[in-house]
């Protein structure tokens, strides 16, 4: 039982890590981005190899079910992310904002200079 | 003769789908004074731009709805841009009486203030004025009616106030007085008279939910900002 869990921990693992890698290679993950998708791409792989590092984390840490470690860690890792993406397009709604207001403005401008030109 | 600049004024009504007494708006105020009218169109759904164009107003069509502090920072950016030495902003609904107008750009365009707010805290509920004064509190601020829209801007102000700090404001009071007291910027109110709303409802306060999420987004605006 415990070999085809191998298995299947271990193809799943570098399923997602290829995706990742993938995506990066065809630009459709912004560069910025990468560093956190790689080290994830790298622990999802090394986990789907290894499977039994999470036991051996695990009893070091004192944590009863070891498994729950690597959720808590993978918890921890979106809170982050999430918040981190929640920033970023608090700057996003800043930019179009303002691109907005300066468009508008633009826009303006070119008609007057347009009805001025005949 | 040296000396002898002539004082251009502007005054900025941002609006959103408020055709129906916008002619009206415009008209009187070109009729109390002589000053340029900008309507900032912010991203309506009705007649309320061409409306505008019709009654003699210059027009700024936003593509993208921002709410009333950012069609006004879109109107500010035109008056720094064009030159203007001051501004000033109403409310688009008919509730700012326009006869009040040079009350509130004089002080402005005499440089004894950068932002003048015409007050009248007549038309404020029991609970709104009880909220604002807890809010005036929190903010060290001590304004009689601070979510008047009837207000006067020198350039300085309007050039202080379309950084990119401000951009992320989405109501036009506190945060704004808290930045401009920040920068030691001079505010005065001027008492005015204001008429009740006609039709329609304030954006703001338009449900027991928004008010909730204004009050809720204040409160958390002023206690992060705390000097």
């Amino acid at each position: 039982m415990s070999i085809s869990y191998h298995i299947v921990t271990s193809v799943l693992g570098f399923l997602m890590a290829s995706a990742i890698i993938l995506l990066i290679r065809k630009d459709r993950l912004h560069p910025l981005y990468t560093l956190w998708w790689f080290i994830a791409a790298l622990c999802i792989g090394l986990l789907g190899l290894f499977p039994s590092i999470a036991d051996l984390i695990g009893k070091k840490l004192g944590i009863a079910y070891p498994p729950i470690f690597v959720l808590i860690v993978a918890n921890i890792m979106l809170f982050f992310k999430i918040l981190l993406m929640d920033i970023e397009r608090t700057e996003n709604k800043k930019q179009i904002r303002k691109l907005s207001q300066t468009l508008a403005v633009l826009k303006h401008e070119i008609e007057r200079l347009r009805k001025k030109a005949g | 003769m040296p000396g002898n600049k002539i004082v251009r004024s502007l005054v900025i009504i941002p609006v959103k789908d408020e055709a129906a007494h916008l002619e009206n708006v415009i008209k009187e105020i070109m009729a109390h004074l002589s000053v340029a009218v900008l309507v900032v169109d912010d991203n309506s759904k009705d007649f309320s731009a061409a409306v505008a164009e019709n009654a003699g107003a210059k027009v700024l069509r936003l593509d993208i709805t921002l709410g009333p502090w950012g069609a006004i920072q879109t109107g500010f950016r035109f008056a720094l841009s064009r030159g203007y030495d001051v501004a000033a902003t109403m409310d688009g609904d008919g509730q700012h009486i326009a006869e009040f107008l040079p009350g509130i750009l004089a002080p402005v365009l005499a440089g004894k203030a950068d932002v003048a707010v015409g007050t009248f805290t007549e038309r404020l509920t029991a609970g709104r004025r009880a909220a604002l004064r807890i809010f005036q509190f929190l903010g060290n601020l001590d304004f009689p009616d601070i979510t008047s829209g009837m207000r006067a801007y020198s350039r300085k102000a309007m050039k202080l106030l379309t950084t990119d700090e401000l951009l992320l404001l989405d109501y036009p009071d506190f945060g704004i007085f808290t930045y401009l007291n920040r920068n030691r910027l001079k505010l005065i109110d001027i008492p005015v008279k204001m008429r009740n709303r006609t039709m329609g409802k304030s954006r703001v306060f338009r449900s027991p939910s928004a008010i909730a999420m204004y009050l809720f987004y204040t409160y958390l605006l002023l206690v992060a900002k705390r000097r």
